[in-house]
């Protein structure tokens, strides 16, 4: 197998970013057990016509009396009217209510730390070592968590699980299309990259800093991000010189024809053997992927001071940050995120519960979006999660209090099409626009107001909730608990 | 002397004009007009206010009571995770029924004015852990140095009757019970034999007298005892031990109070809930339904809404929420003030727009409930209140920076 180097990154003292490198996966030969692709989407059973409803598509249109044809688990037409039925289409009437795509999670456990919470459940912080880019979240990931088929009911359809904020290197996210299957492979969201966790500030040092070891500061935290990357570039070039000699041992003893068939051993008498690879290290391989701009890194860091600490350390390293989490300080230095391509996953109303988070403002979202970034709700809460549409009408109130107006289309595209970007996906999902997927939620009103509720939603052109309809539960944790006539 | 004290009367009045109002008691009145006084409501009606009044224009706008927080750590609680600004409990300690969370009352807190600017004028302090955690007491809303609260006058005792008090028990419910029931032998038998007990005659008792003197009124029935409880059959033991205590019981929390609906309605015991939270998130809640308060509300049991925010700022859209799973309205409205105040016997002061009582009032731009609206003007004891928070200053700071970067 042919394999092309990868040149050195440029490092300290570089003053611009570099683009993200584009090398062949440095990795192939020496492939970690990585989960197996995610099974394509089940073909939709009926092309589906929703009408009677003014369409949001997040994509800067608005059709106050439209419809949205569904063929294929594709979005196949989106205008105005009532539309016409395909063959055999099941038509759902939106009763004047409102149709959006499917709302997007930045930040989720659910899964990791299931309902109801026990010490049991507890498997979203691996807490043994601040440096455990190793574990993946898609490993504790329960399905049958009735946190994950409740945010259904909030018209939440593509959530990313992310391991805790404990570790300075938490681990692997996943991001989960929320159709109902028993295991995270199966609910991997298809061609989804994967996201890695890094967490800034308080939660780190408290808690290393409680058993009296790095990092118990500020200051160790940064340097354990360093050092750990520095490992990683080191890793790989003993990884490049590996596969450099491997290349020459080939080369040696490739058979030609007509010429004499190559030594089996060496001068001294011992056999020549390909030269062994060094041990293997999943998590500075994943750190390898960082570098190589393969993973994207979700960052949780509250405060501004810390965000540009984090943003210096990746350029060092020559690597993005796809977005920071938490982040409520985002509007301290929401110019530098903007230009730097950096979105902002935040609440609107979380702030003091702890220090890092003191200068949290409701504005942040509305200020981000002022300076021309990438603003996103986010819940980090399987509570929260229900109700982005409402995070989002709130965060856009707080704006309109300083002036900051913002149209409807674009509030949704805070709990949509932006999250889309943060998890890569944006060219498929997030919005309501011809040839994407078929996540749509079909609201009883404005979606913005405290009143509304999602009626339907549908995950790839398949209805998956039905607000009105009497259903058994999707996890099985909540079979026999609640008379499922009596579910609201 | 007497007209010139008459002219100063009516030139302190204040008449809010052609404005809808929501009374708090779930009736609505157009184009009404609600004059105050000093610190009181002192007409509500139609047509102009007084002469000499300053006049509000309240057209196109709400005019509903303020908001109370009937469970709260405004001014007890700065920033949750440095112990150095919580007063609000004594961890990990059951039986503390004498300690008053007011105590610690801070009115200058920065997360007061950030209530205050979504509605909630006033707070009951809540002490925050124990099977008996403390004694709450009132307070107004104004940031002021003089609204520290009355701390002869509690308005309630607090307690955890769930996992949270079982935990502090020994580990098991009936623990927690045990030494529930042995306290309030102790108080009752302290309250007929406070001179033995001073003598230092007294039998062996479980709890100080300071302690036992908190409990007092309770037994008295004189204040509720609002208890923490979220499994129906936590909730039935608490609604019999009320009755069987005669005490005045409200229940906190009441995830699955839907399922025990008429046994609270016959003991008229209220449930104090926060919609948004109804889900199956611990082994107590197995039972939630987001439809939990219009299931309370349709079995006629006494519904207040609270909110689980540090700053309190949800109370109103909690409401909202209510109502969209079904909740009338009108008492939605009504559980974020005239309810609490009902549950907390402060009704004849509180809670409602009446000649008489406190001129609590927020002046709304669109429905009060809806996320888009915007509290325009909030009077405490009939004082207008500065709407500018400490977030309001740090947006003006850098609104002005990302202007200058990007005009």
């Amino acid at each position: 197998m042919f394999l092309r180097l990868v040149p050195l990154l440029v490092l300290a003292g570089c003053a611009t970013t570099p683009a993200a490198p584009k090398n062949p996966r440095l990795m192939t030969v020496n492939e970690p057990p990585r989960a197996a692709e995610a099974p394509p989407s089940k073909p939709a059973h009926a092309p589906t016509l929703i009408r009677n409803g003014t369409v949001l598509t997040a994509a800067g249109q608005v059709f106050v009396n439209g419809h949205v044809v569904l063929i294929d688990g594709r979005i196949a037409e989106v205008g105005e009217g009532a539309g016409s039925p395909p063959a055999g289409a099941l038509i759902i009437d939106a009763k004047g209510g409102f149709i959006t795509p499917g709302l997007i999670d930045t930040h989720s456990h659910v899964g990791v730390y299931a309902w109801p919470g026990t010490i049991g459940s507890e498997d979203g912080n691996e807490m043994t070592n601040p440096i455990t880019a190793h574990v993946r979240s898609e490993s504790a990931f329960w399905p049958q968590d009735p946190a994950i088929w409740h945010a259904l009911s909030g018209g939440v359809t593509t959530i990313q699980i992310l391991p805790g904020s404990g570790n300075v290197i938490g681990g692997r996210s996943f991001v989960a299309h929320l159709k109902p299957e028993g295991s995270a492979r199966a609910m991997r969201y298809p061609g989804a990259p994967e996201g890695l966790k890094m967490a800034c500030g308080e939660n780190p040092k408290r808690y290393y800093g409680g058993l009296r070891r790095e990092p118990m500061s500020r200051m160790g935290v940064v340097a354990t991000l360093r050092s750990s990357l520095q490992r990683a570039l080191e890793y790989r070039r003993g990884q490049q010189k590996w596969q450099r000699d491997l290349e020459l041992w080939r080369a040696k003893h490739t058979a030609e024809e007509g010429k004499a068939p190559p030594p089996t051993a060496k001068p001294d008498g011992s056999p020549d053997d390909p030269p062994e690879g060094p041990a293997r290290d999943f998590g500075l391989e994943t750190l390898v992927e960082v570098l190589e701009g393969k993973l994207l890194v979700h960052h949780h860091c509250y405060r501004a001071d810390e965000m540009h600490q984090v943003l210096d350390v990746a350029r060092e390293y020559g690597y993005q940050v796809r977005s920071f989490h938490h982040a409520v300080e985002a509007y301290k230095l929401a110019d530098r995120l903007a230009a730097e391509n950096v979105s902002v996953s935040t609440w609107v109303d979380w702030w003091g519960f702890k220090m890092e988070s003191l200068d949290g403002v409701p504005q942040n979202v509305a200020l981000v979006q002022r300076a021309g970034g990438r603003p996103i709700l986010h819940s980090d809460s399987a509570v929260e999660m229900r109700r982005l549409n409402q995070e989002a009408a709130k965060a856009r109130a707080a704006g309109r209090r300083f002036g900051l107006e913002a149209s409807d289309d674009q509030v949704l595209r805070w709990v949509t099409a932006n999250p889309a970007w943060a998890l890569g996906i944006e060219a498929d999902v997030g919005t309501l626009e011809k040839g994407k997927r078929a996540d749509v939620v079909v609201w009883n009103g404005n979606p913005f107001s405290v009143y509304s509720l999602a009626q339907q939603v549908l995950v790839d052109g398949s209805v998956v909730y039905d607000r009105a309809a009497h259903r058994v539960p999707i996890s099985d944790f909540e079979l026999g608990l609640v008379d499922e006539k009596e579910l609201p | 002397m007497n007209a010139a004290l008459v002219v100063s009367v009516v030139l302190s009045a204040l008449s809010i004009e052609h404005v809808r109002v929501e009374l708090g008691d779930g009736r609505v009145l157009e184009d009404a007009t609600v004059v105050i006084d000093g610190e009181r409501i002192v007409s509500v009606g139609t047509g102009a206010g007084p002469a000499g009044a300053t006049r509000i224009d309240g057209t196109g706008k709400t005019l509903t009571p303020g908001f109370i927080d009937v469970a709260s750590p405004l001014g007890i609680k700065e920033v949750d995770q440095e112990p150095s600004t919580v007063d609000e409990s004594l961890g990990g300690v059951a039986m503390v029924p004498g300690f008053r969370a007011a105590d610690g009352f801070n009115p200058l807190s920065m997360r007061i004015p950030v209530a205050r600017e979504e509605g909630v004028t006033s707070a009951v302090l809540a002490p925050g852990s124990g099977v008996l955690a403390g004694l709450g007491h009132w307070v107004p809303l104004t940031g002021a140095m003089n609204s520290m609260p009355d701390l002869k006058k509690p308005v309630a005792m607090f307690g955890d009757v769930g996992s949270g008090g079982a935990s502090l028990s020994g580990g098991a419910r009936g623990g927690l019970w045990l030494k529930l029931r042995e306290v309030v032998a102790d108080a009752r038998w302290y309250s007929k034999n406070k001179a033995a007990v001073e003598q230092n005659r007294s039998r062996v008792l479980s709890l100080s007298a300071l302690h036992l003197e908190a409990l007092l009124p309770v037994l008295e029935g004189k204040v509720p005892l609002v208890l923490a409880a979220n499994r129906a059959s936590d909730i039935l033991e608490a609604v019999r031990f009320g009755q069987a205590e005669k005490i005045r019981v409200v229940i906190a929390g009441g995830s699955e109070a839907w399922l025990v609906a008429a046994e609270l309605k016959k003991a008229q015991v209220p449930v104090v809930l926060v919609p948004s939270n109804q889900v199956p998130g611990s082994f107590e809640q197995l039972r939630a339904r987001d439809d939990l308060a219009t299931k309370l509300g349709e079995a006629g049991v006494s519904v207040v809404i609270a909110c689980n925010d540090f700053s309190r700022r949800r109370l109103r859209q909690e409401a909202g929420i209510a109502v969209s799973y079904g909740f009338a309205r009108g008492k939605a409205l009504s559980a974020i003030t005239l309810e609490p105040a009902r549950a907390l016997g402060l009704e004849k002061e509180l809670g409602s727009i009446e000649v008489g009582k406190r001129a609590d009032l927020v002046l709304w731009k669109g429905d009060p409930l809806e996320l888009s609206s915007v509290a325009e003007k909030v009077f405490i004891g009939g004082v207008e209140q500065v709407l500018a928070t400490r977030q309001t200053r740090l947006v003006e700071r850098y609104l002005e920076r990302v202007k200058a970067v990007r005009p």
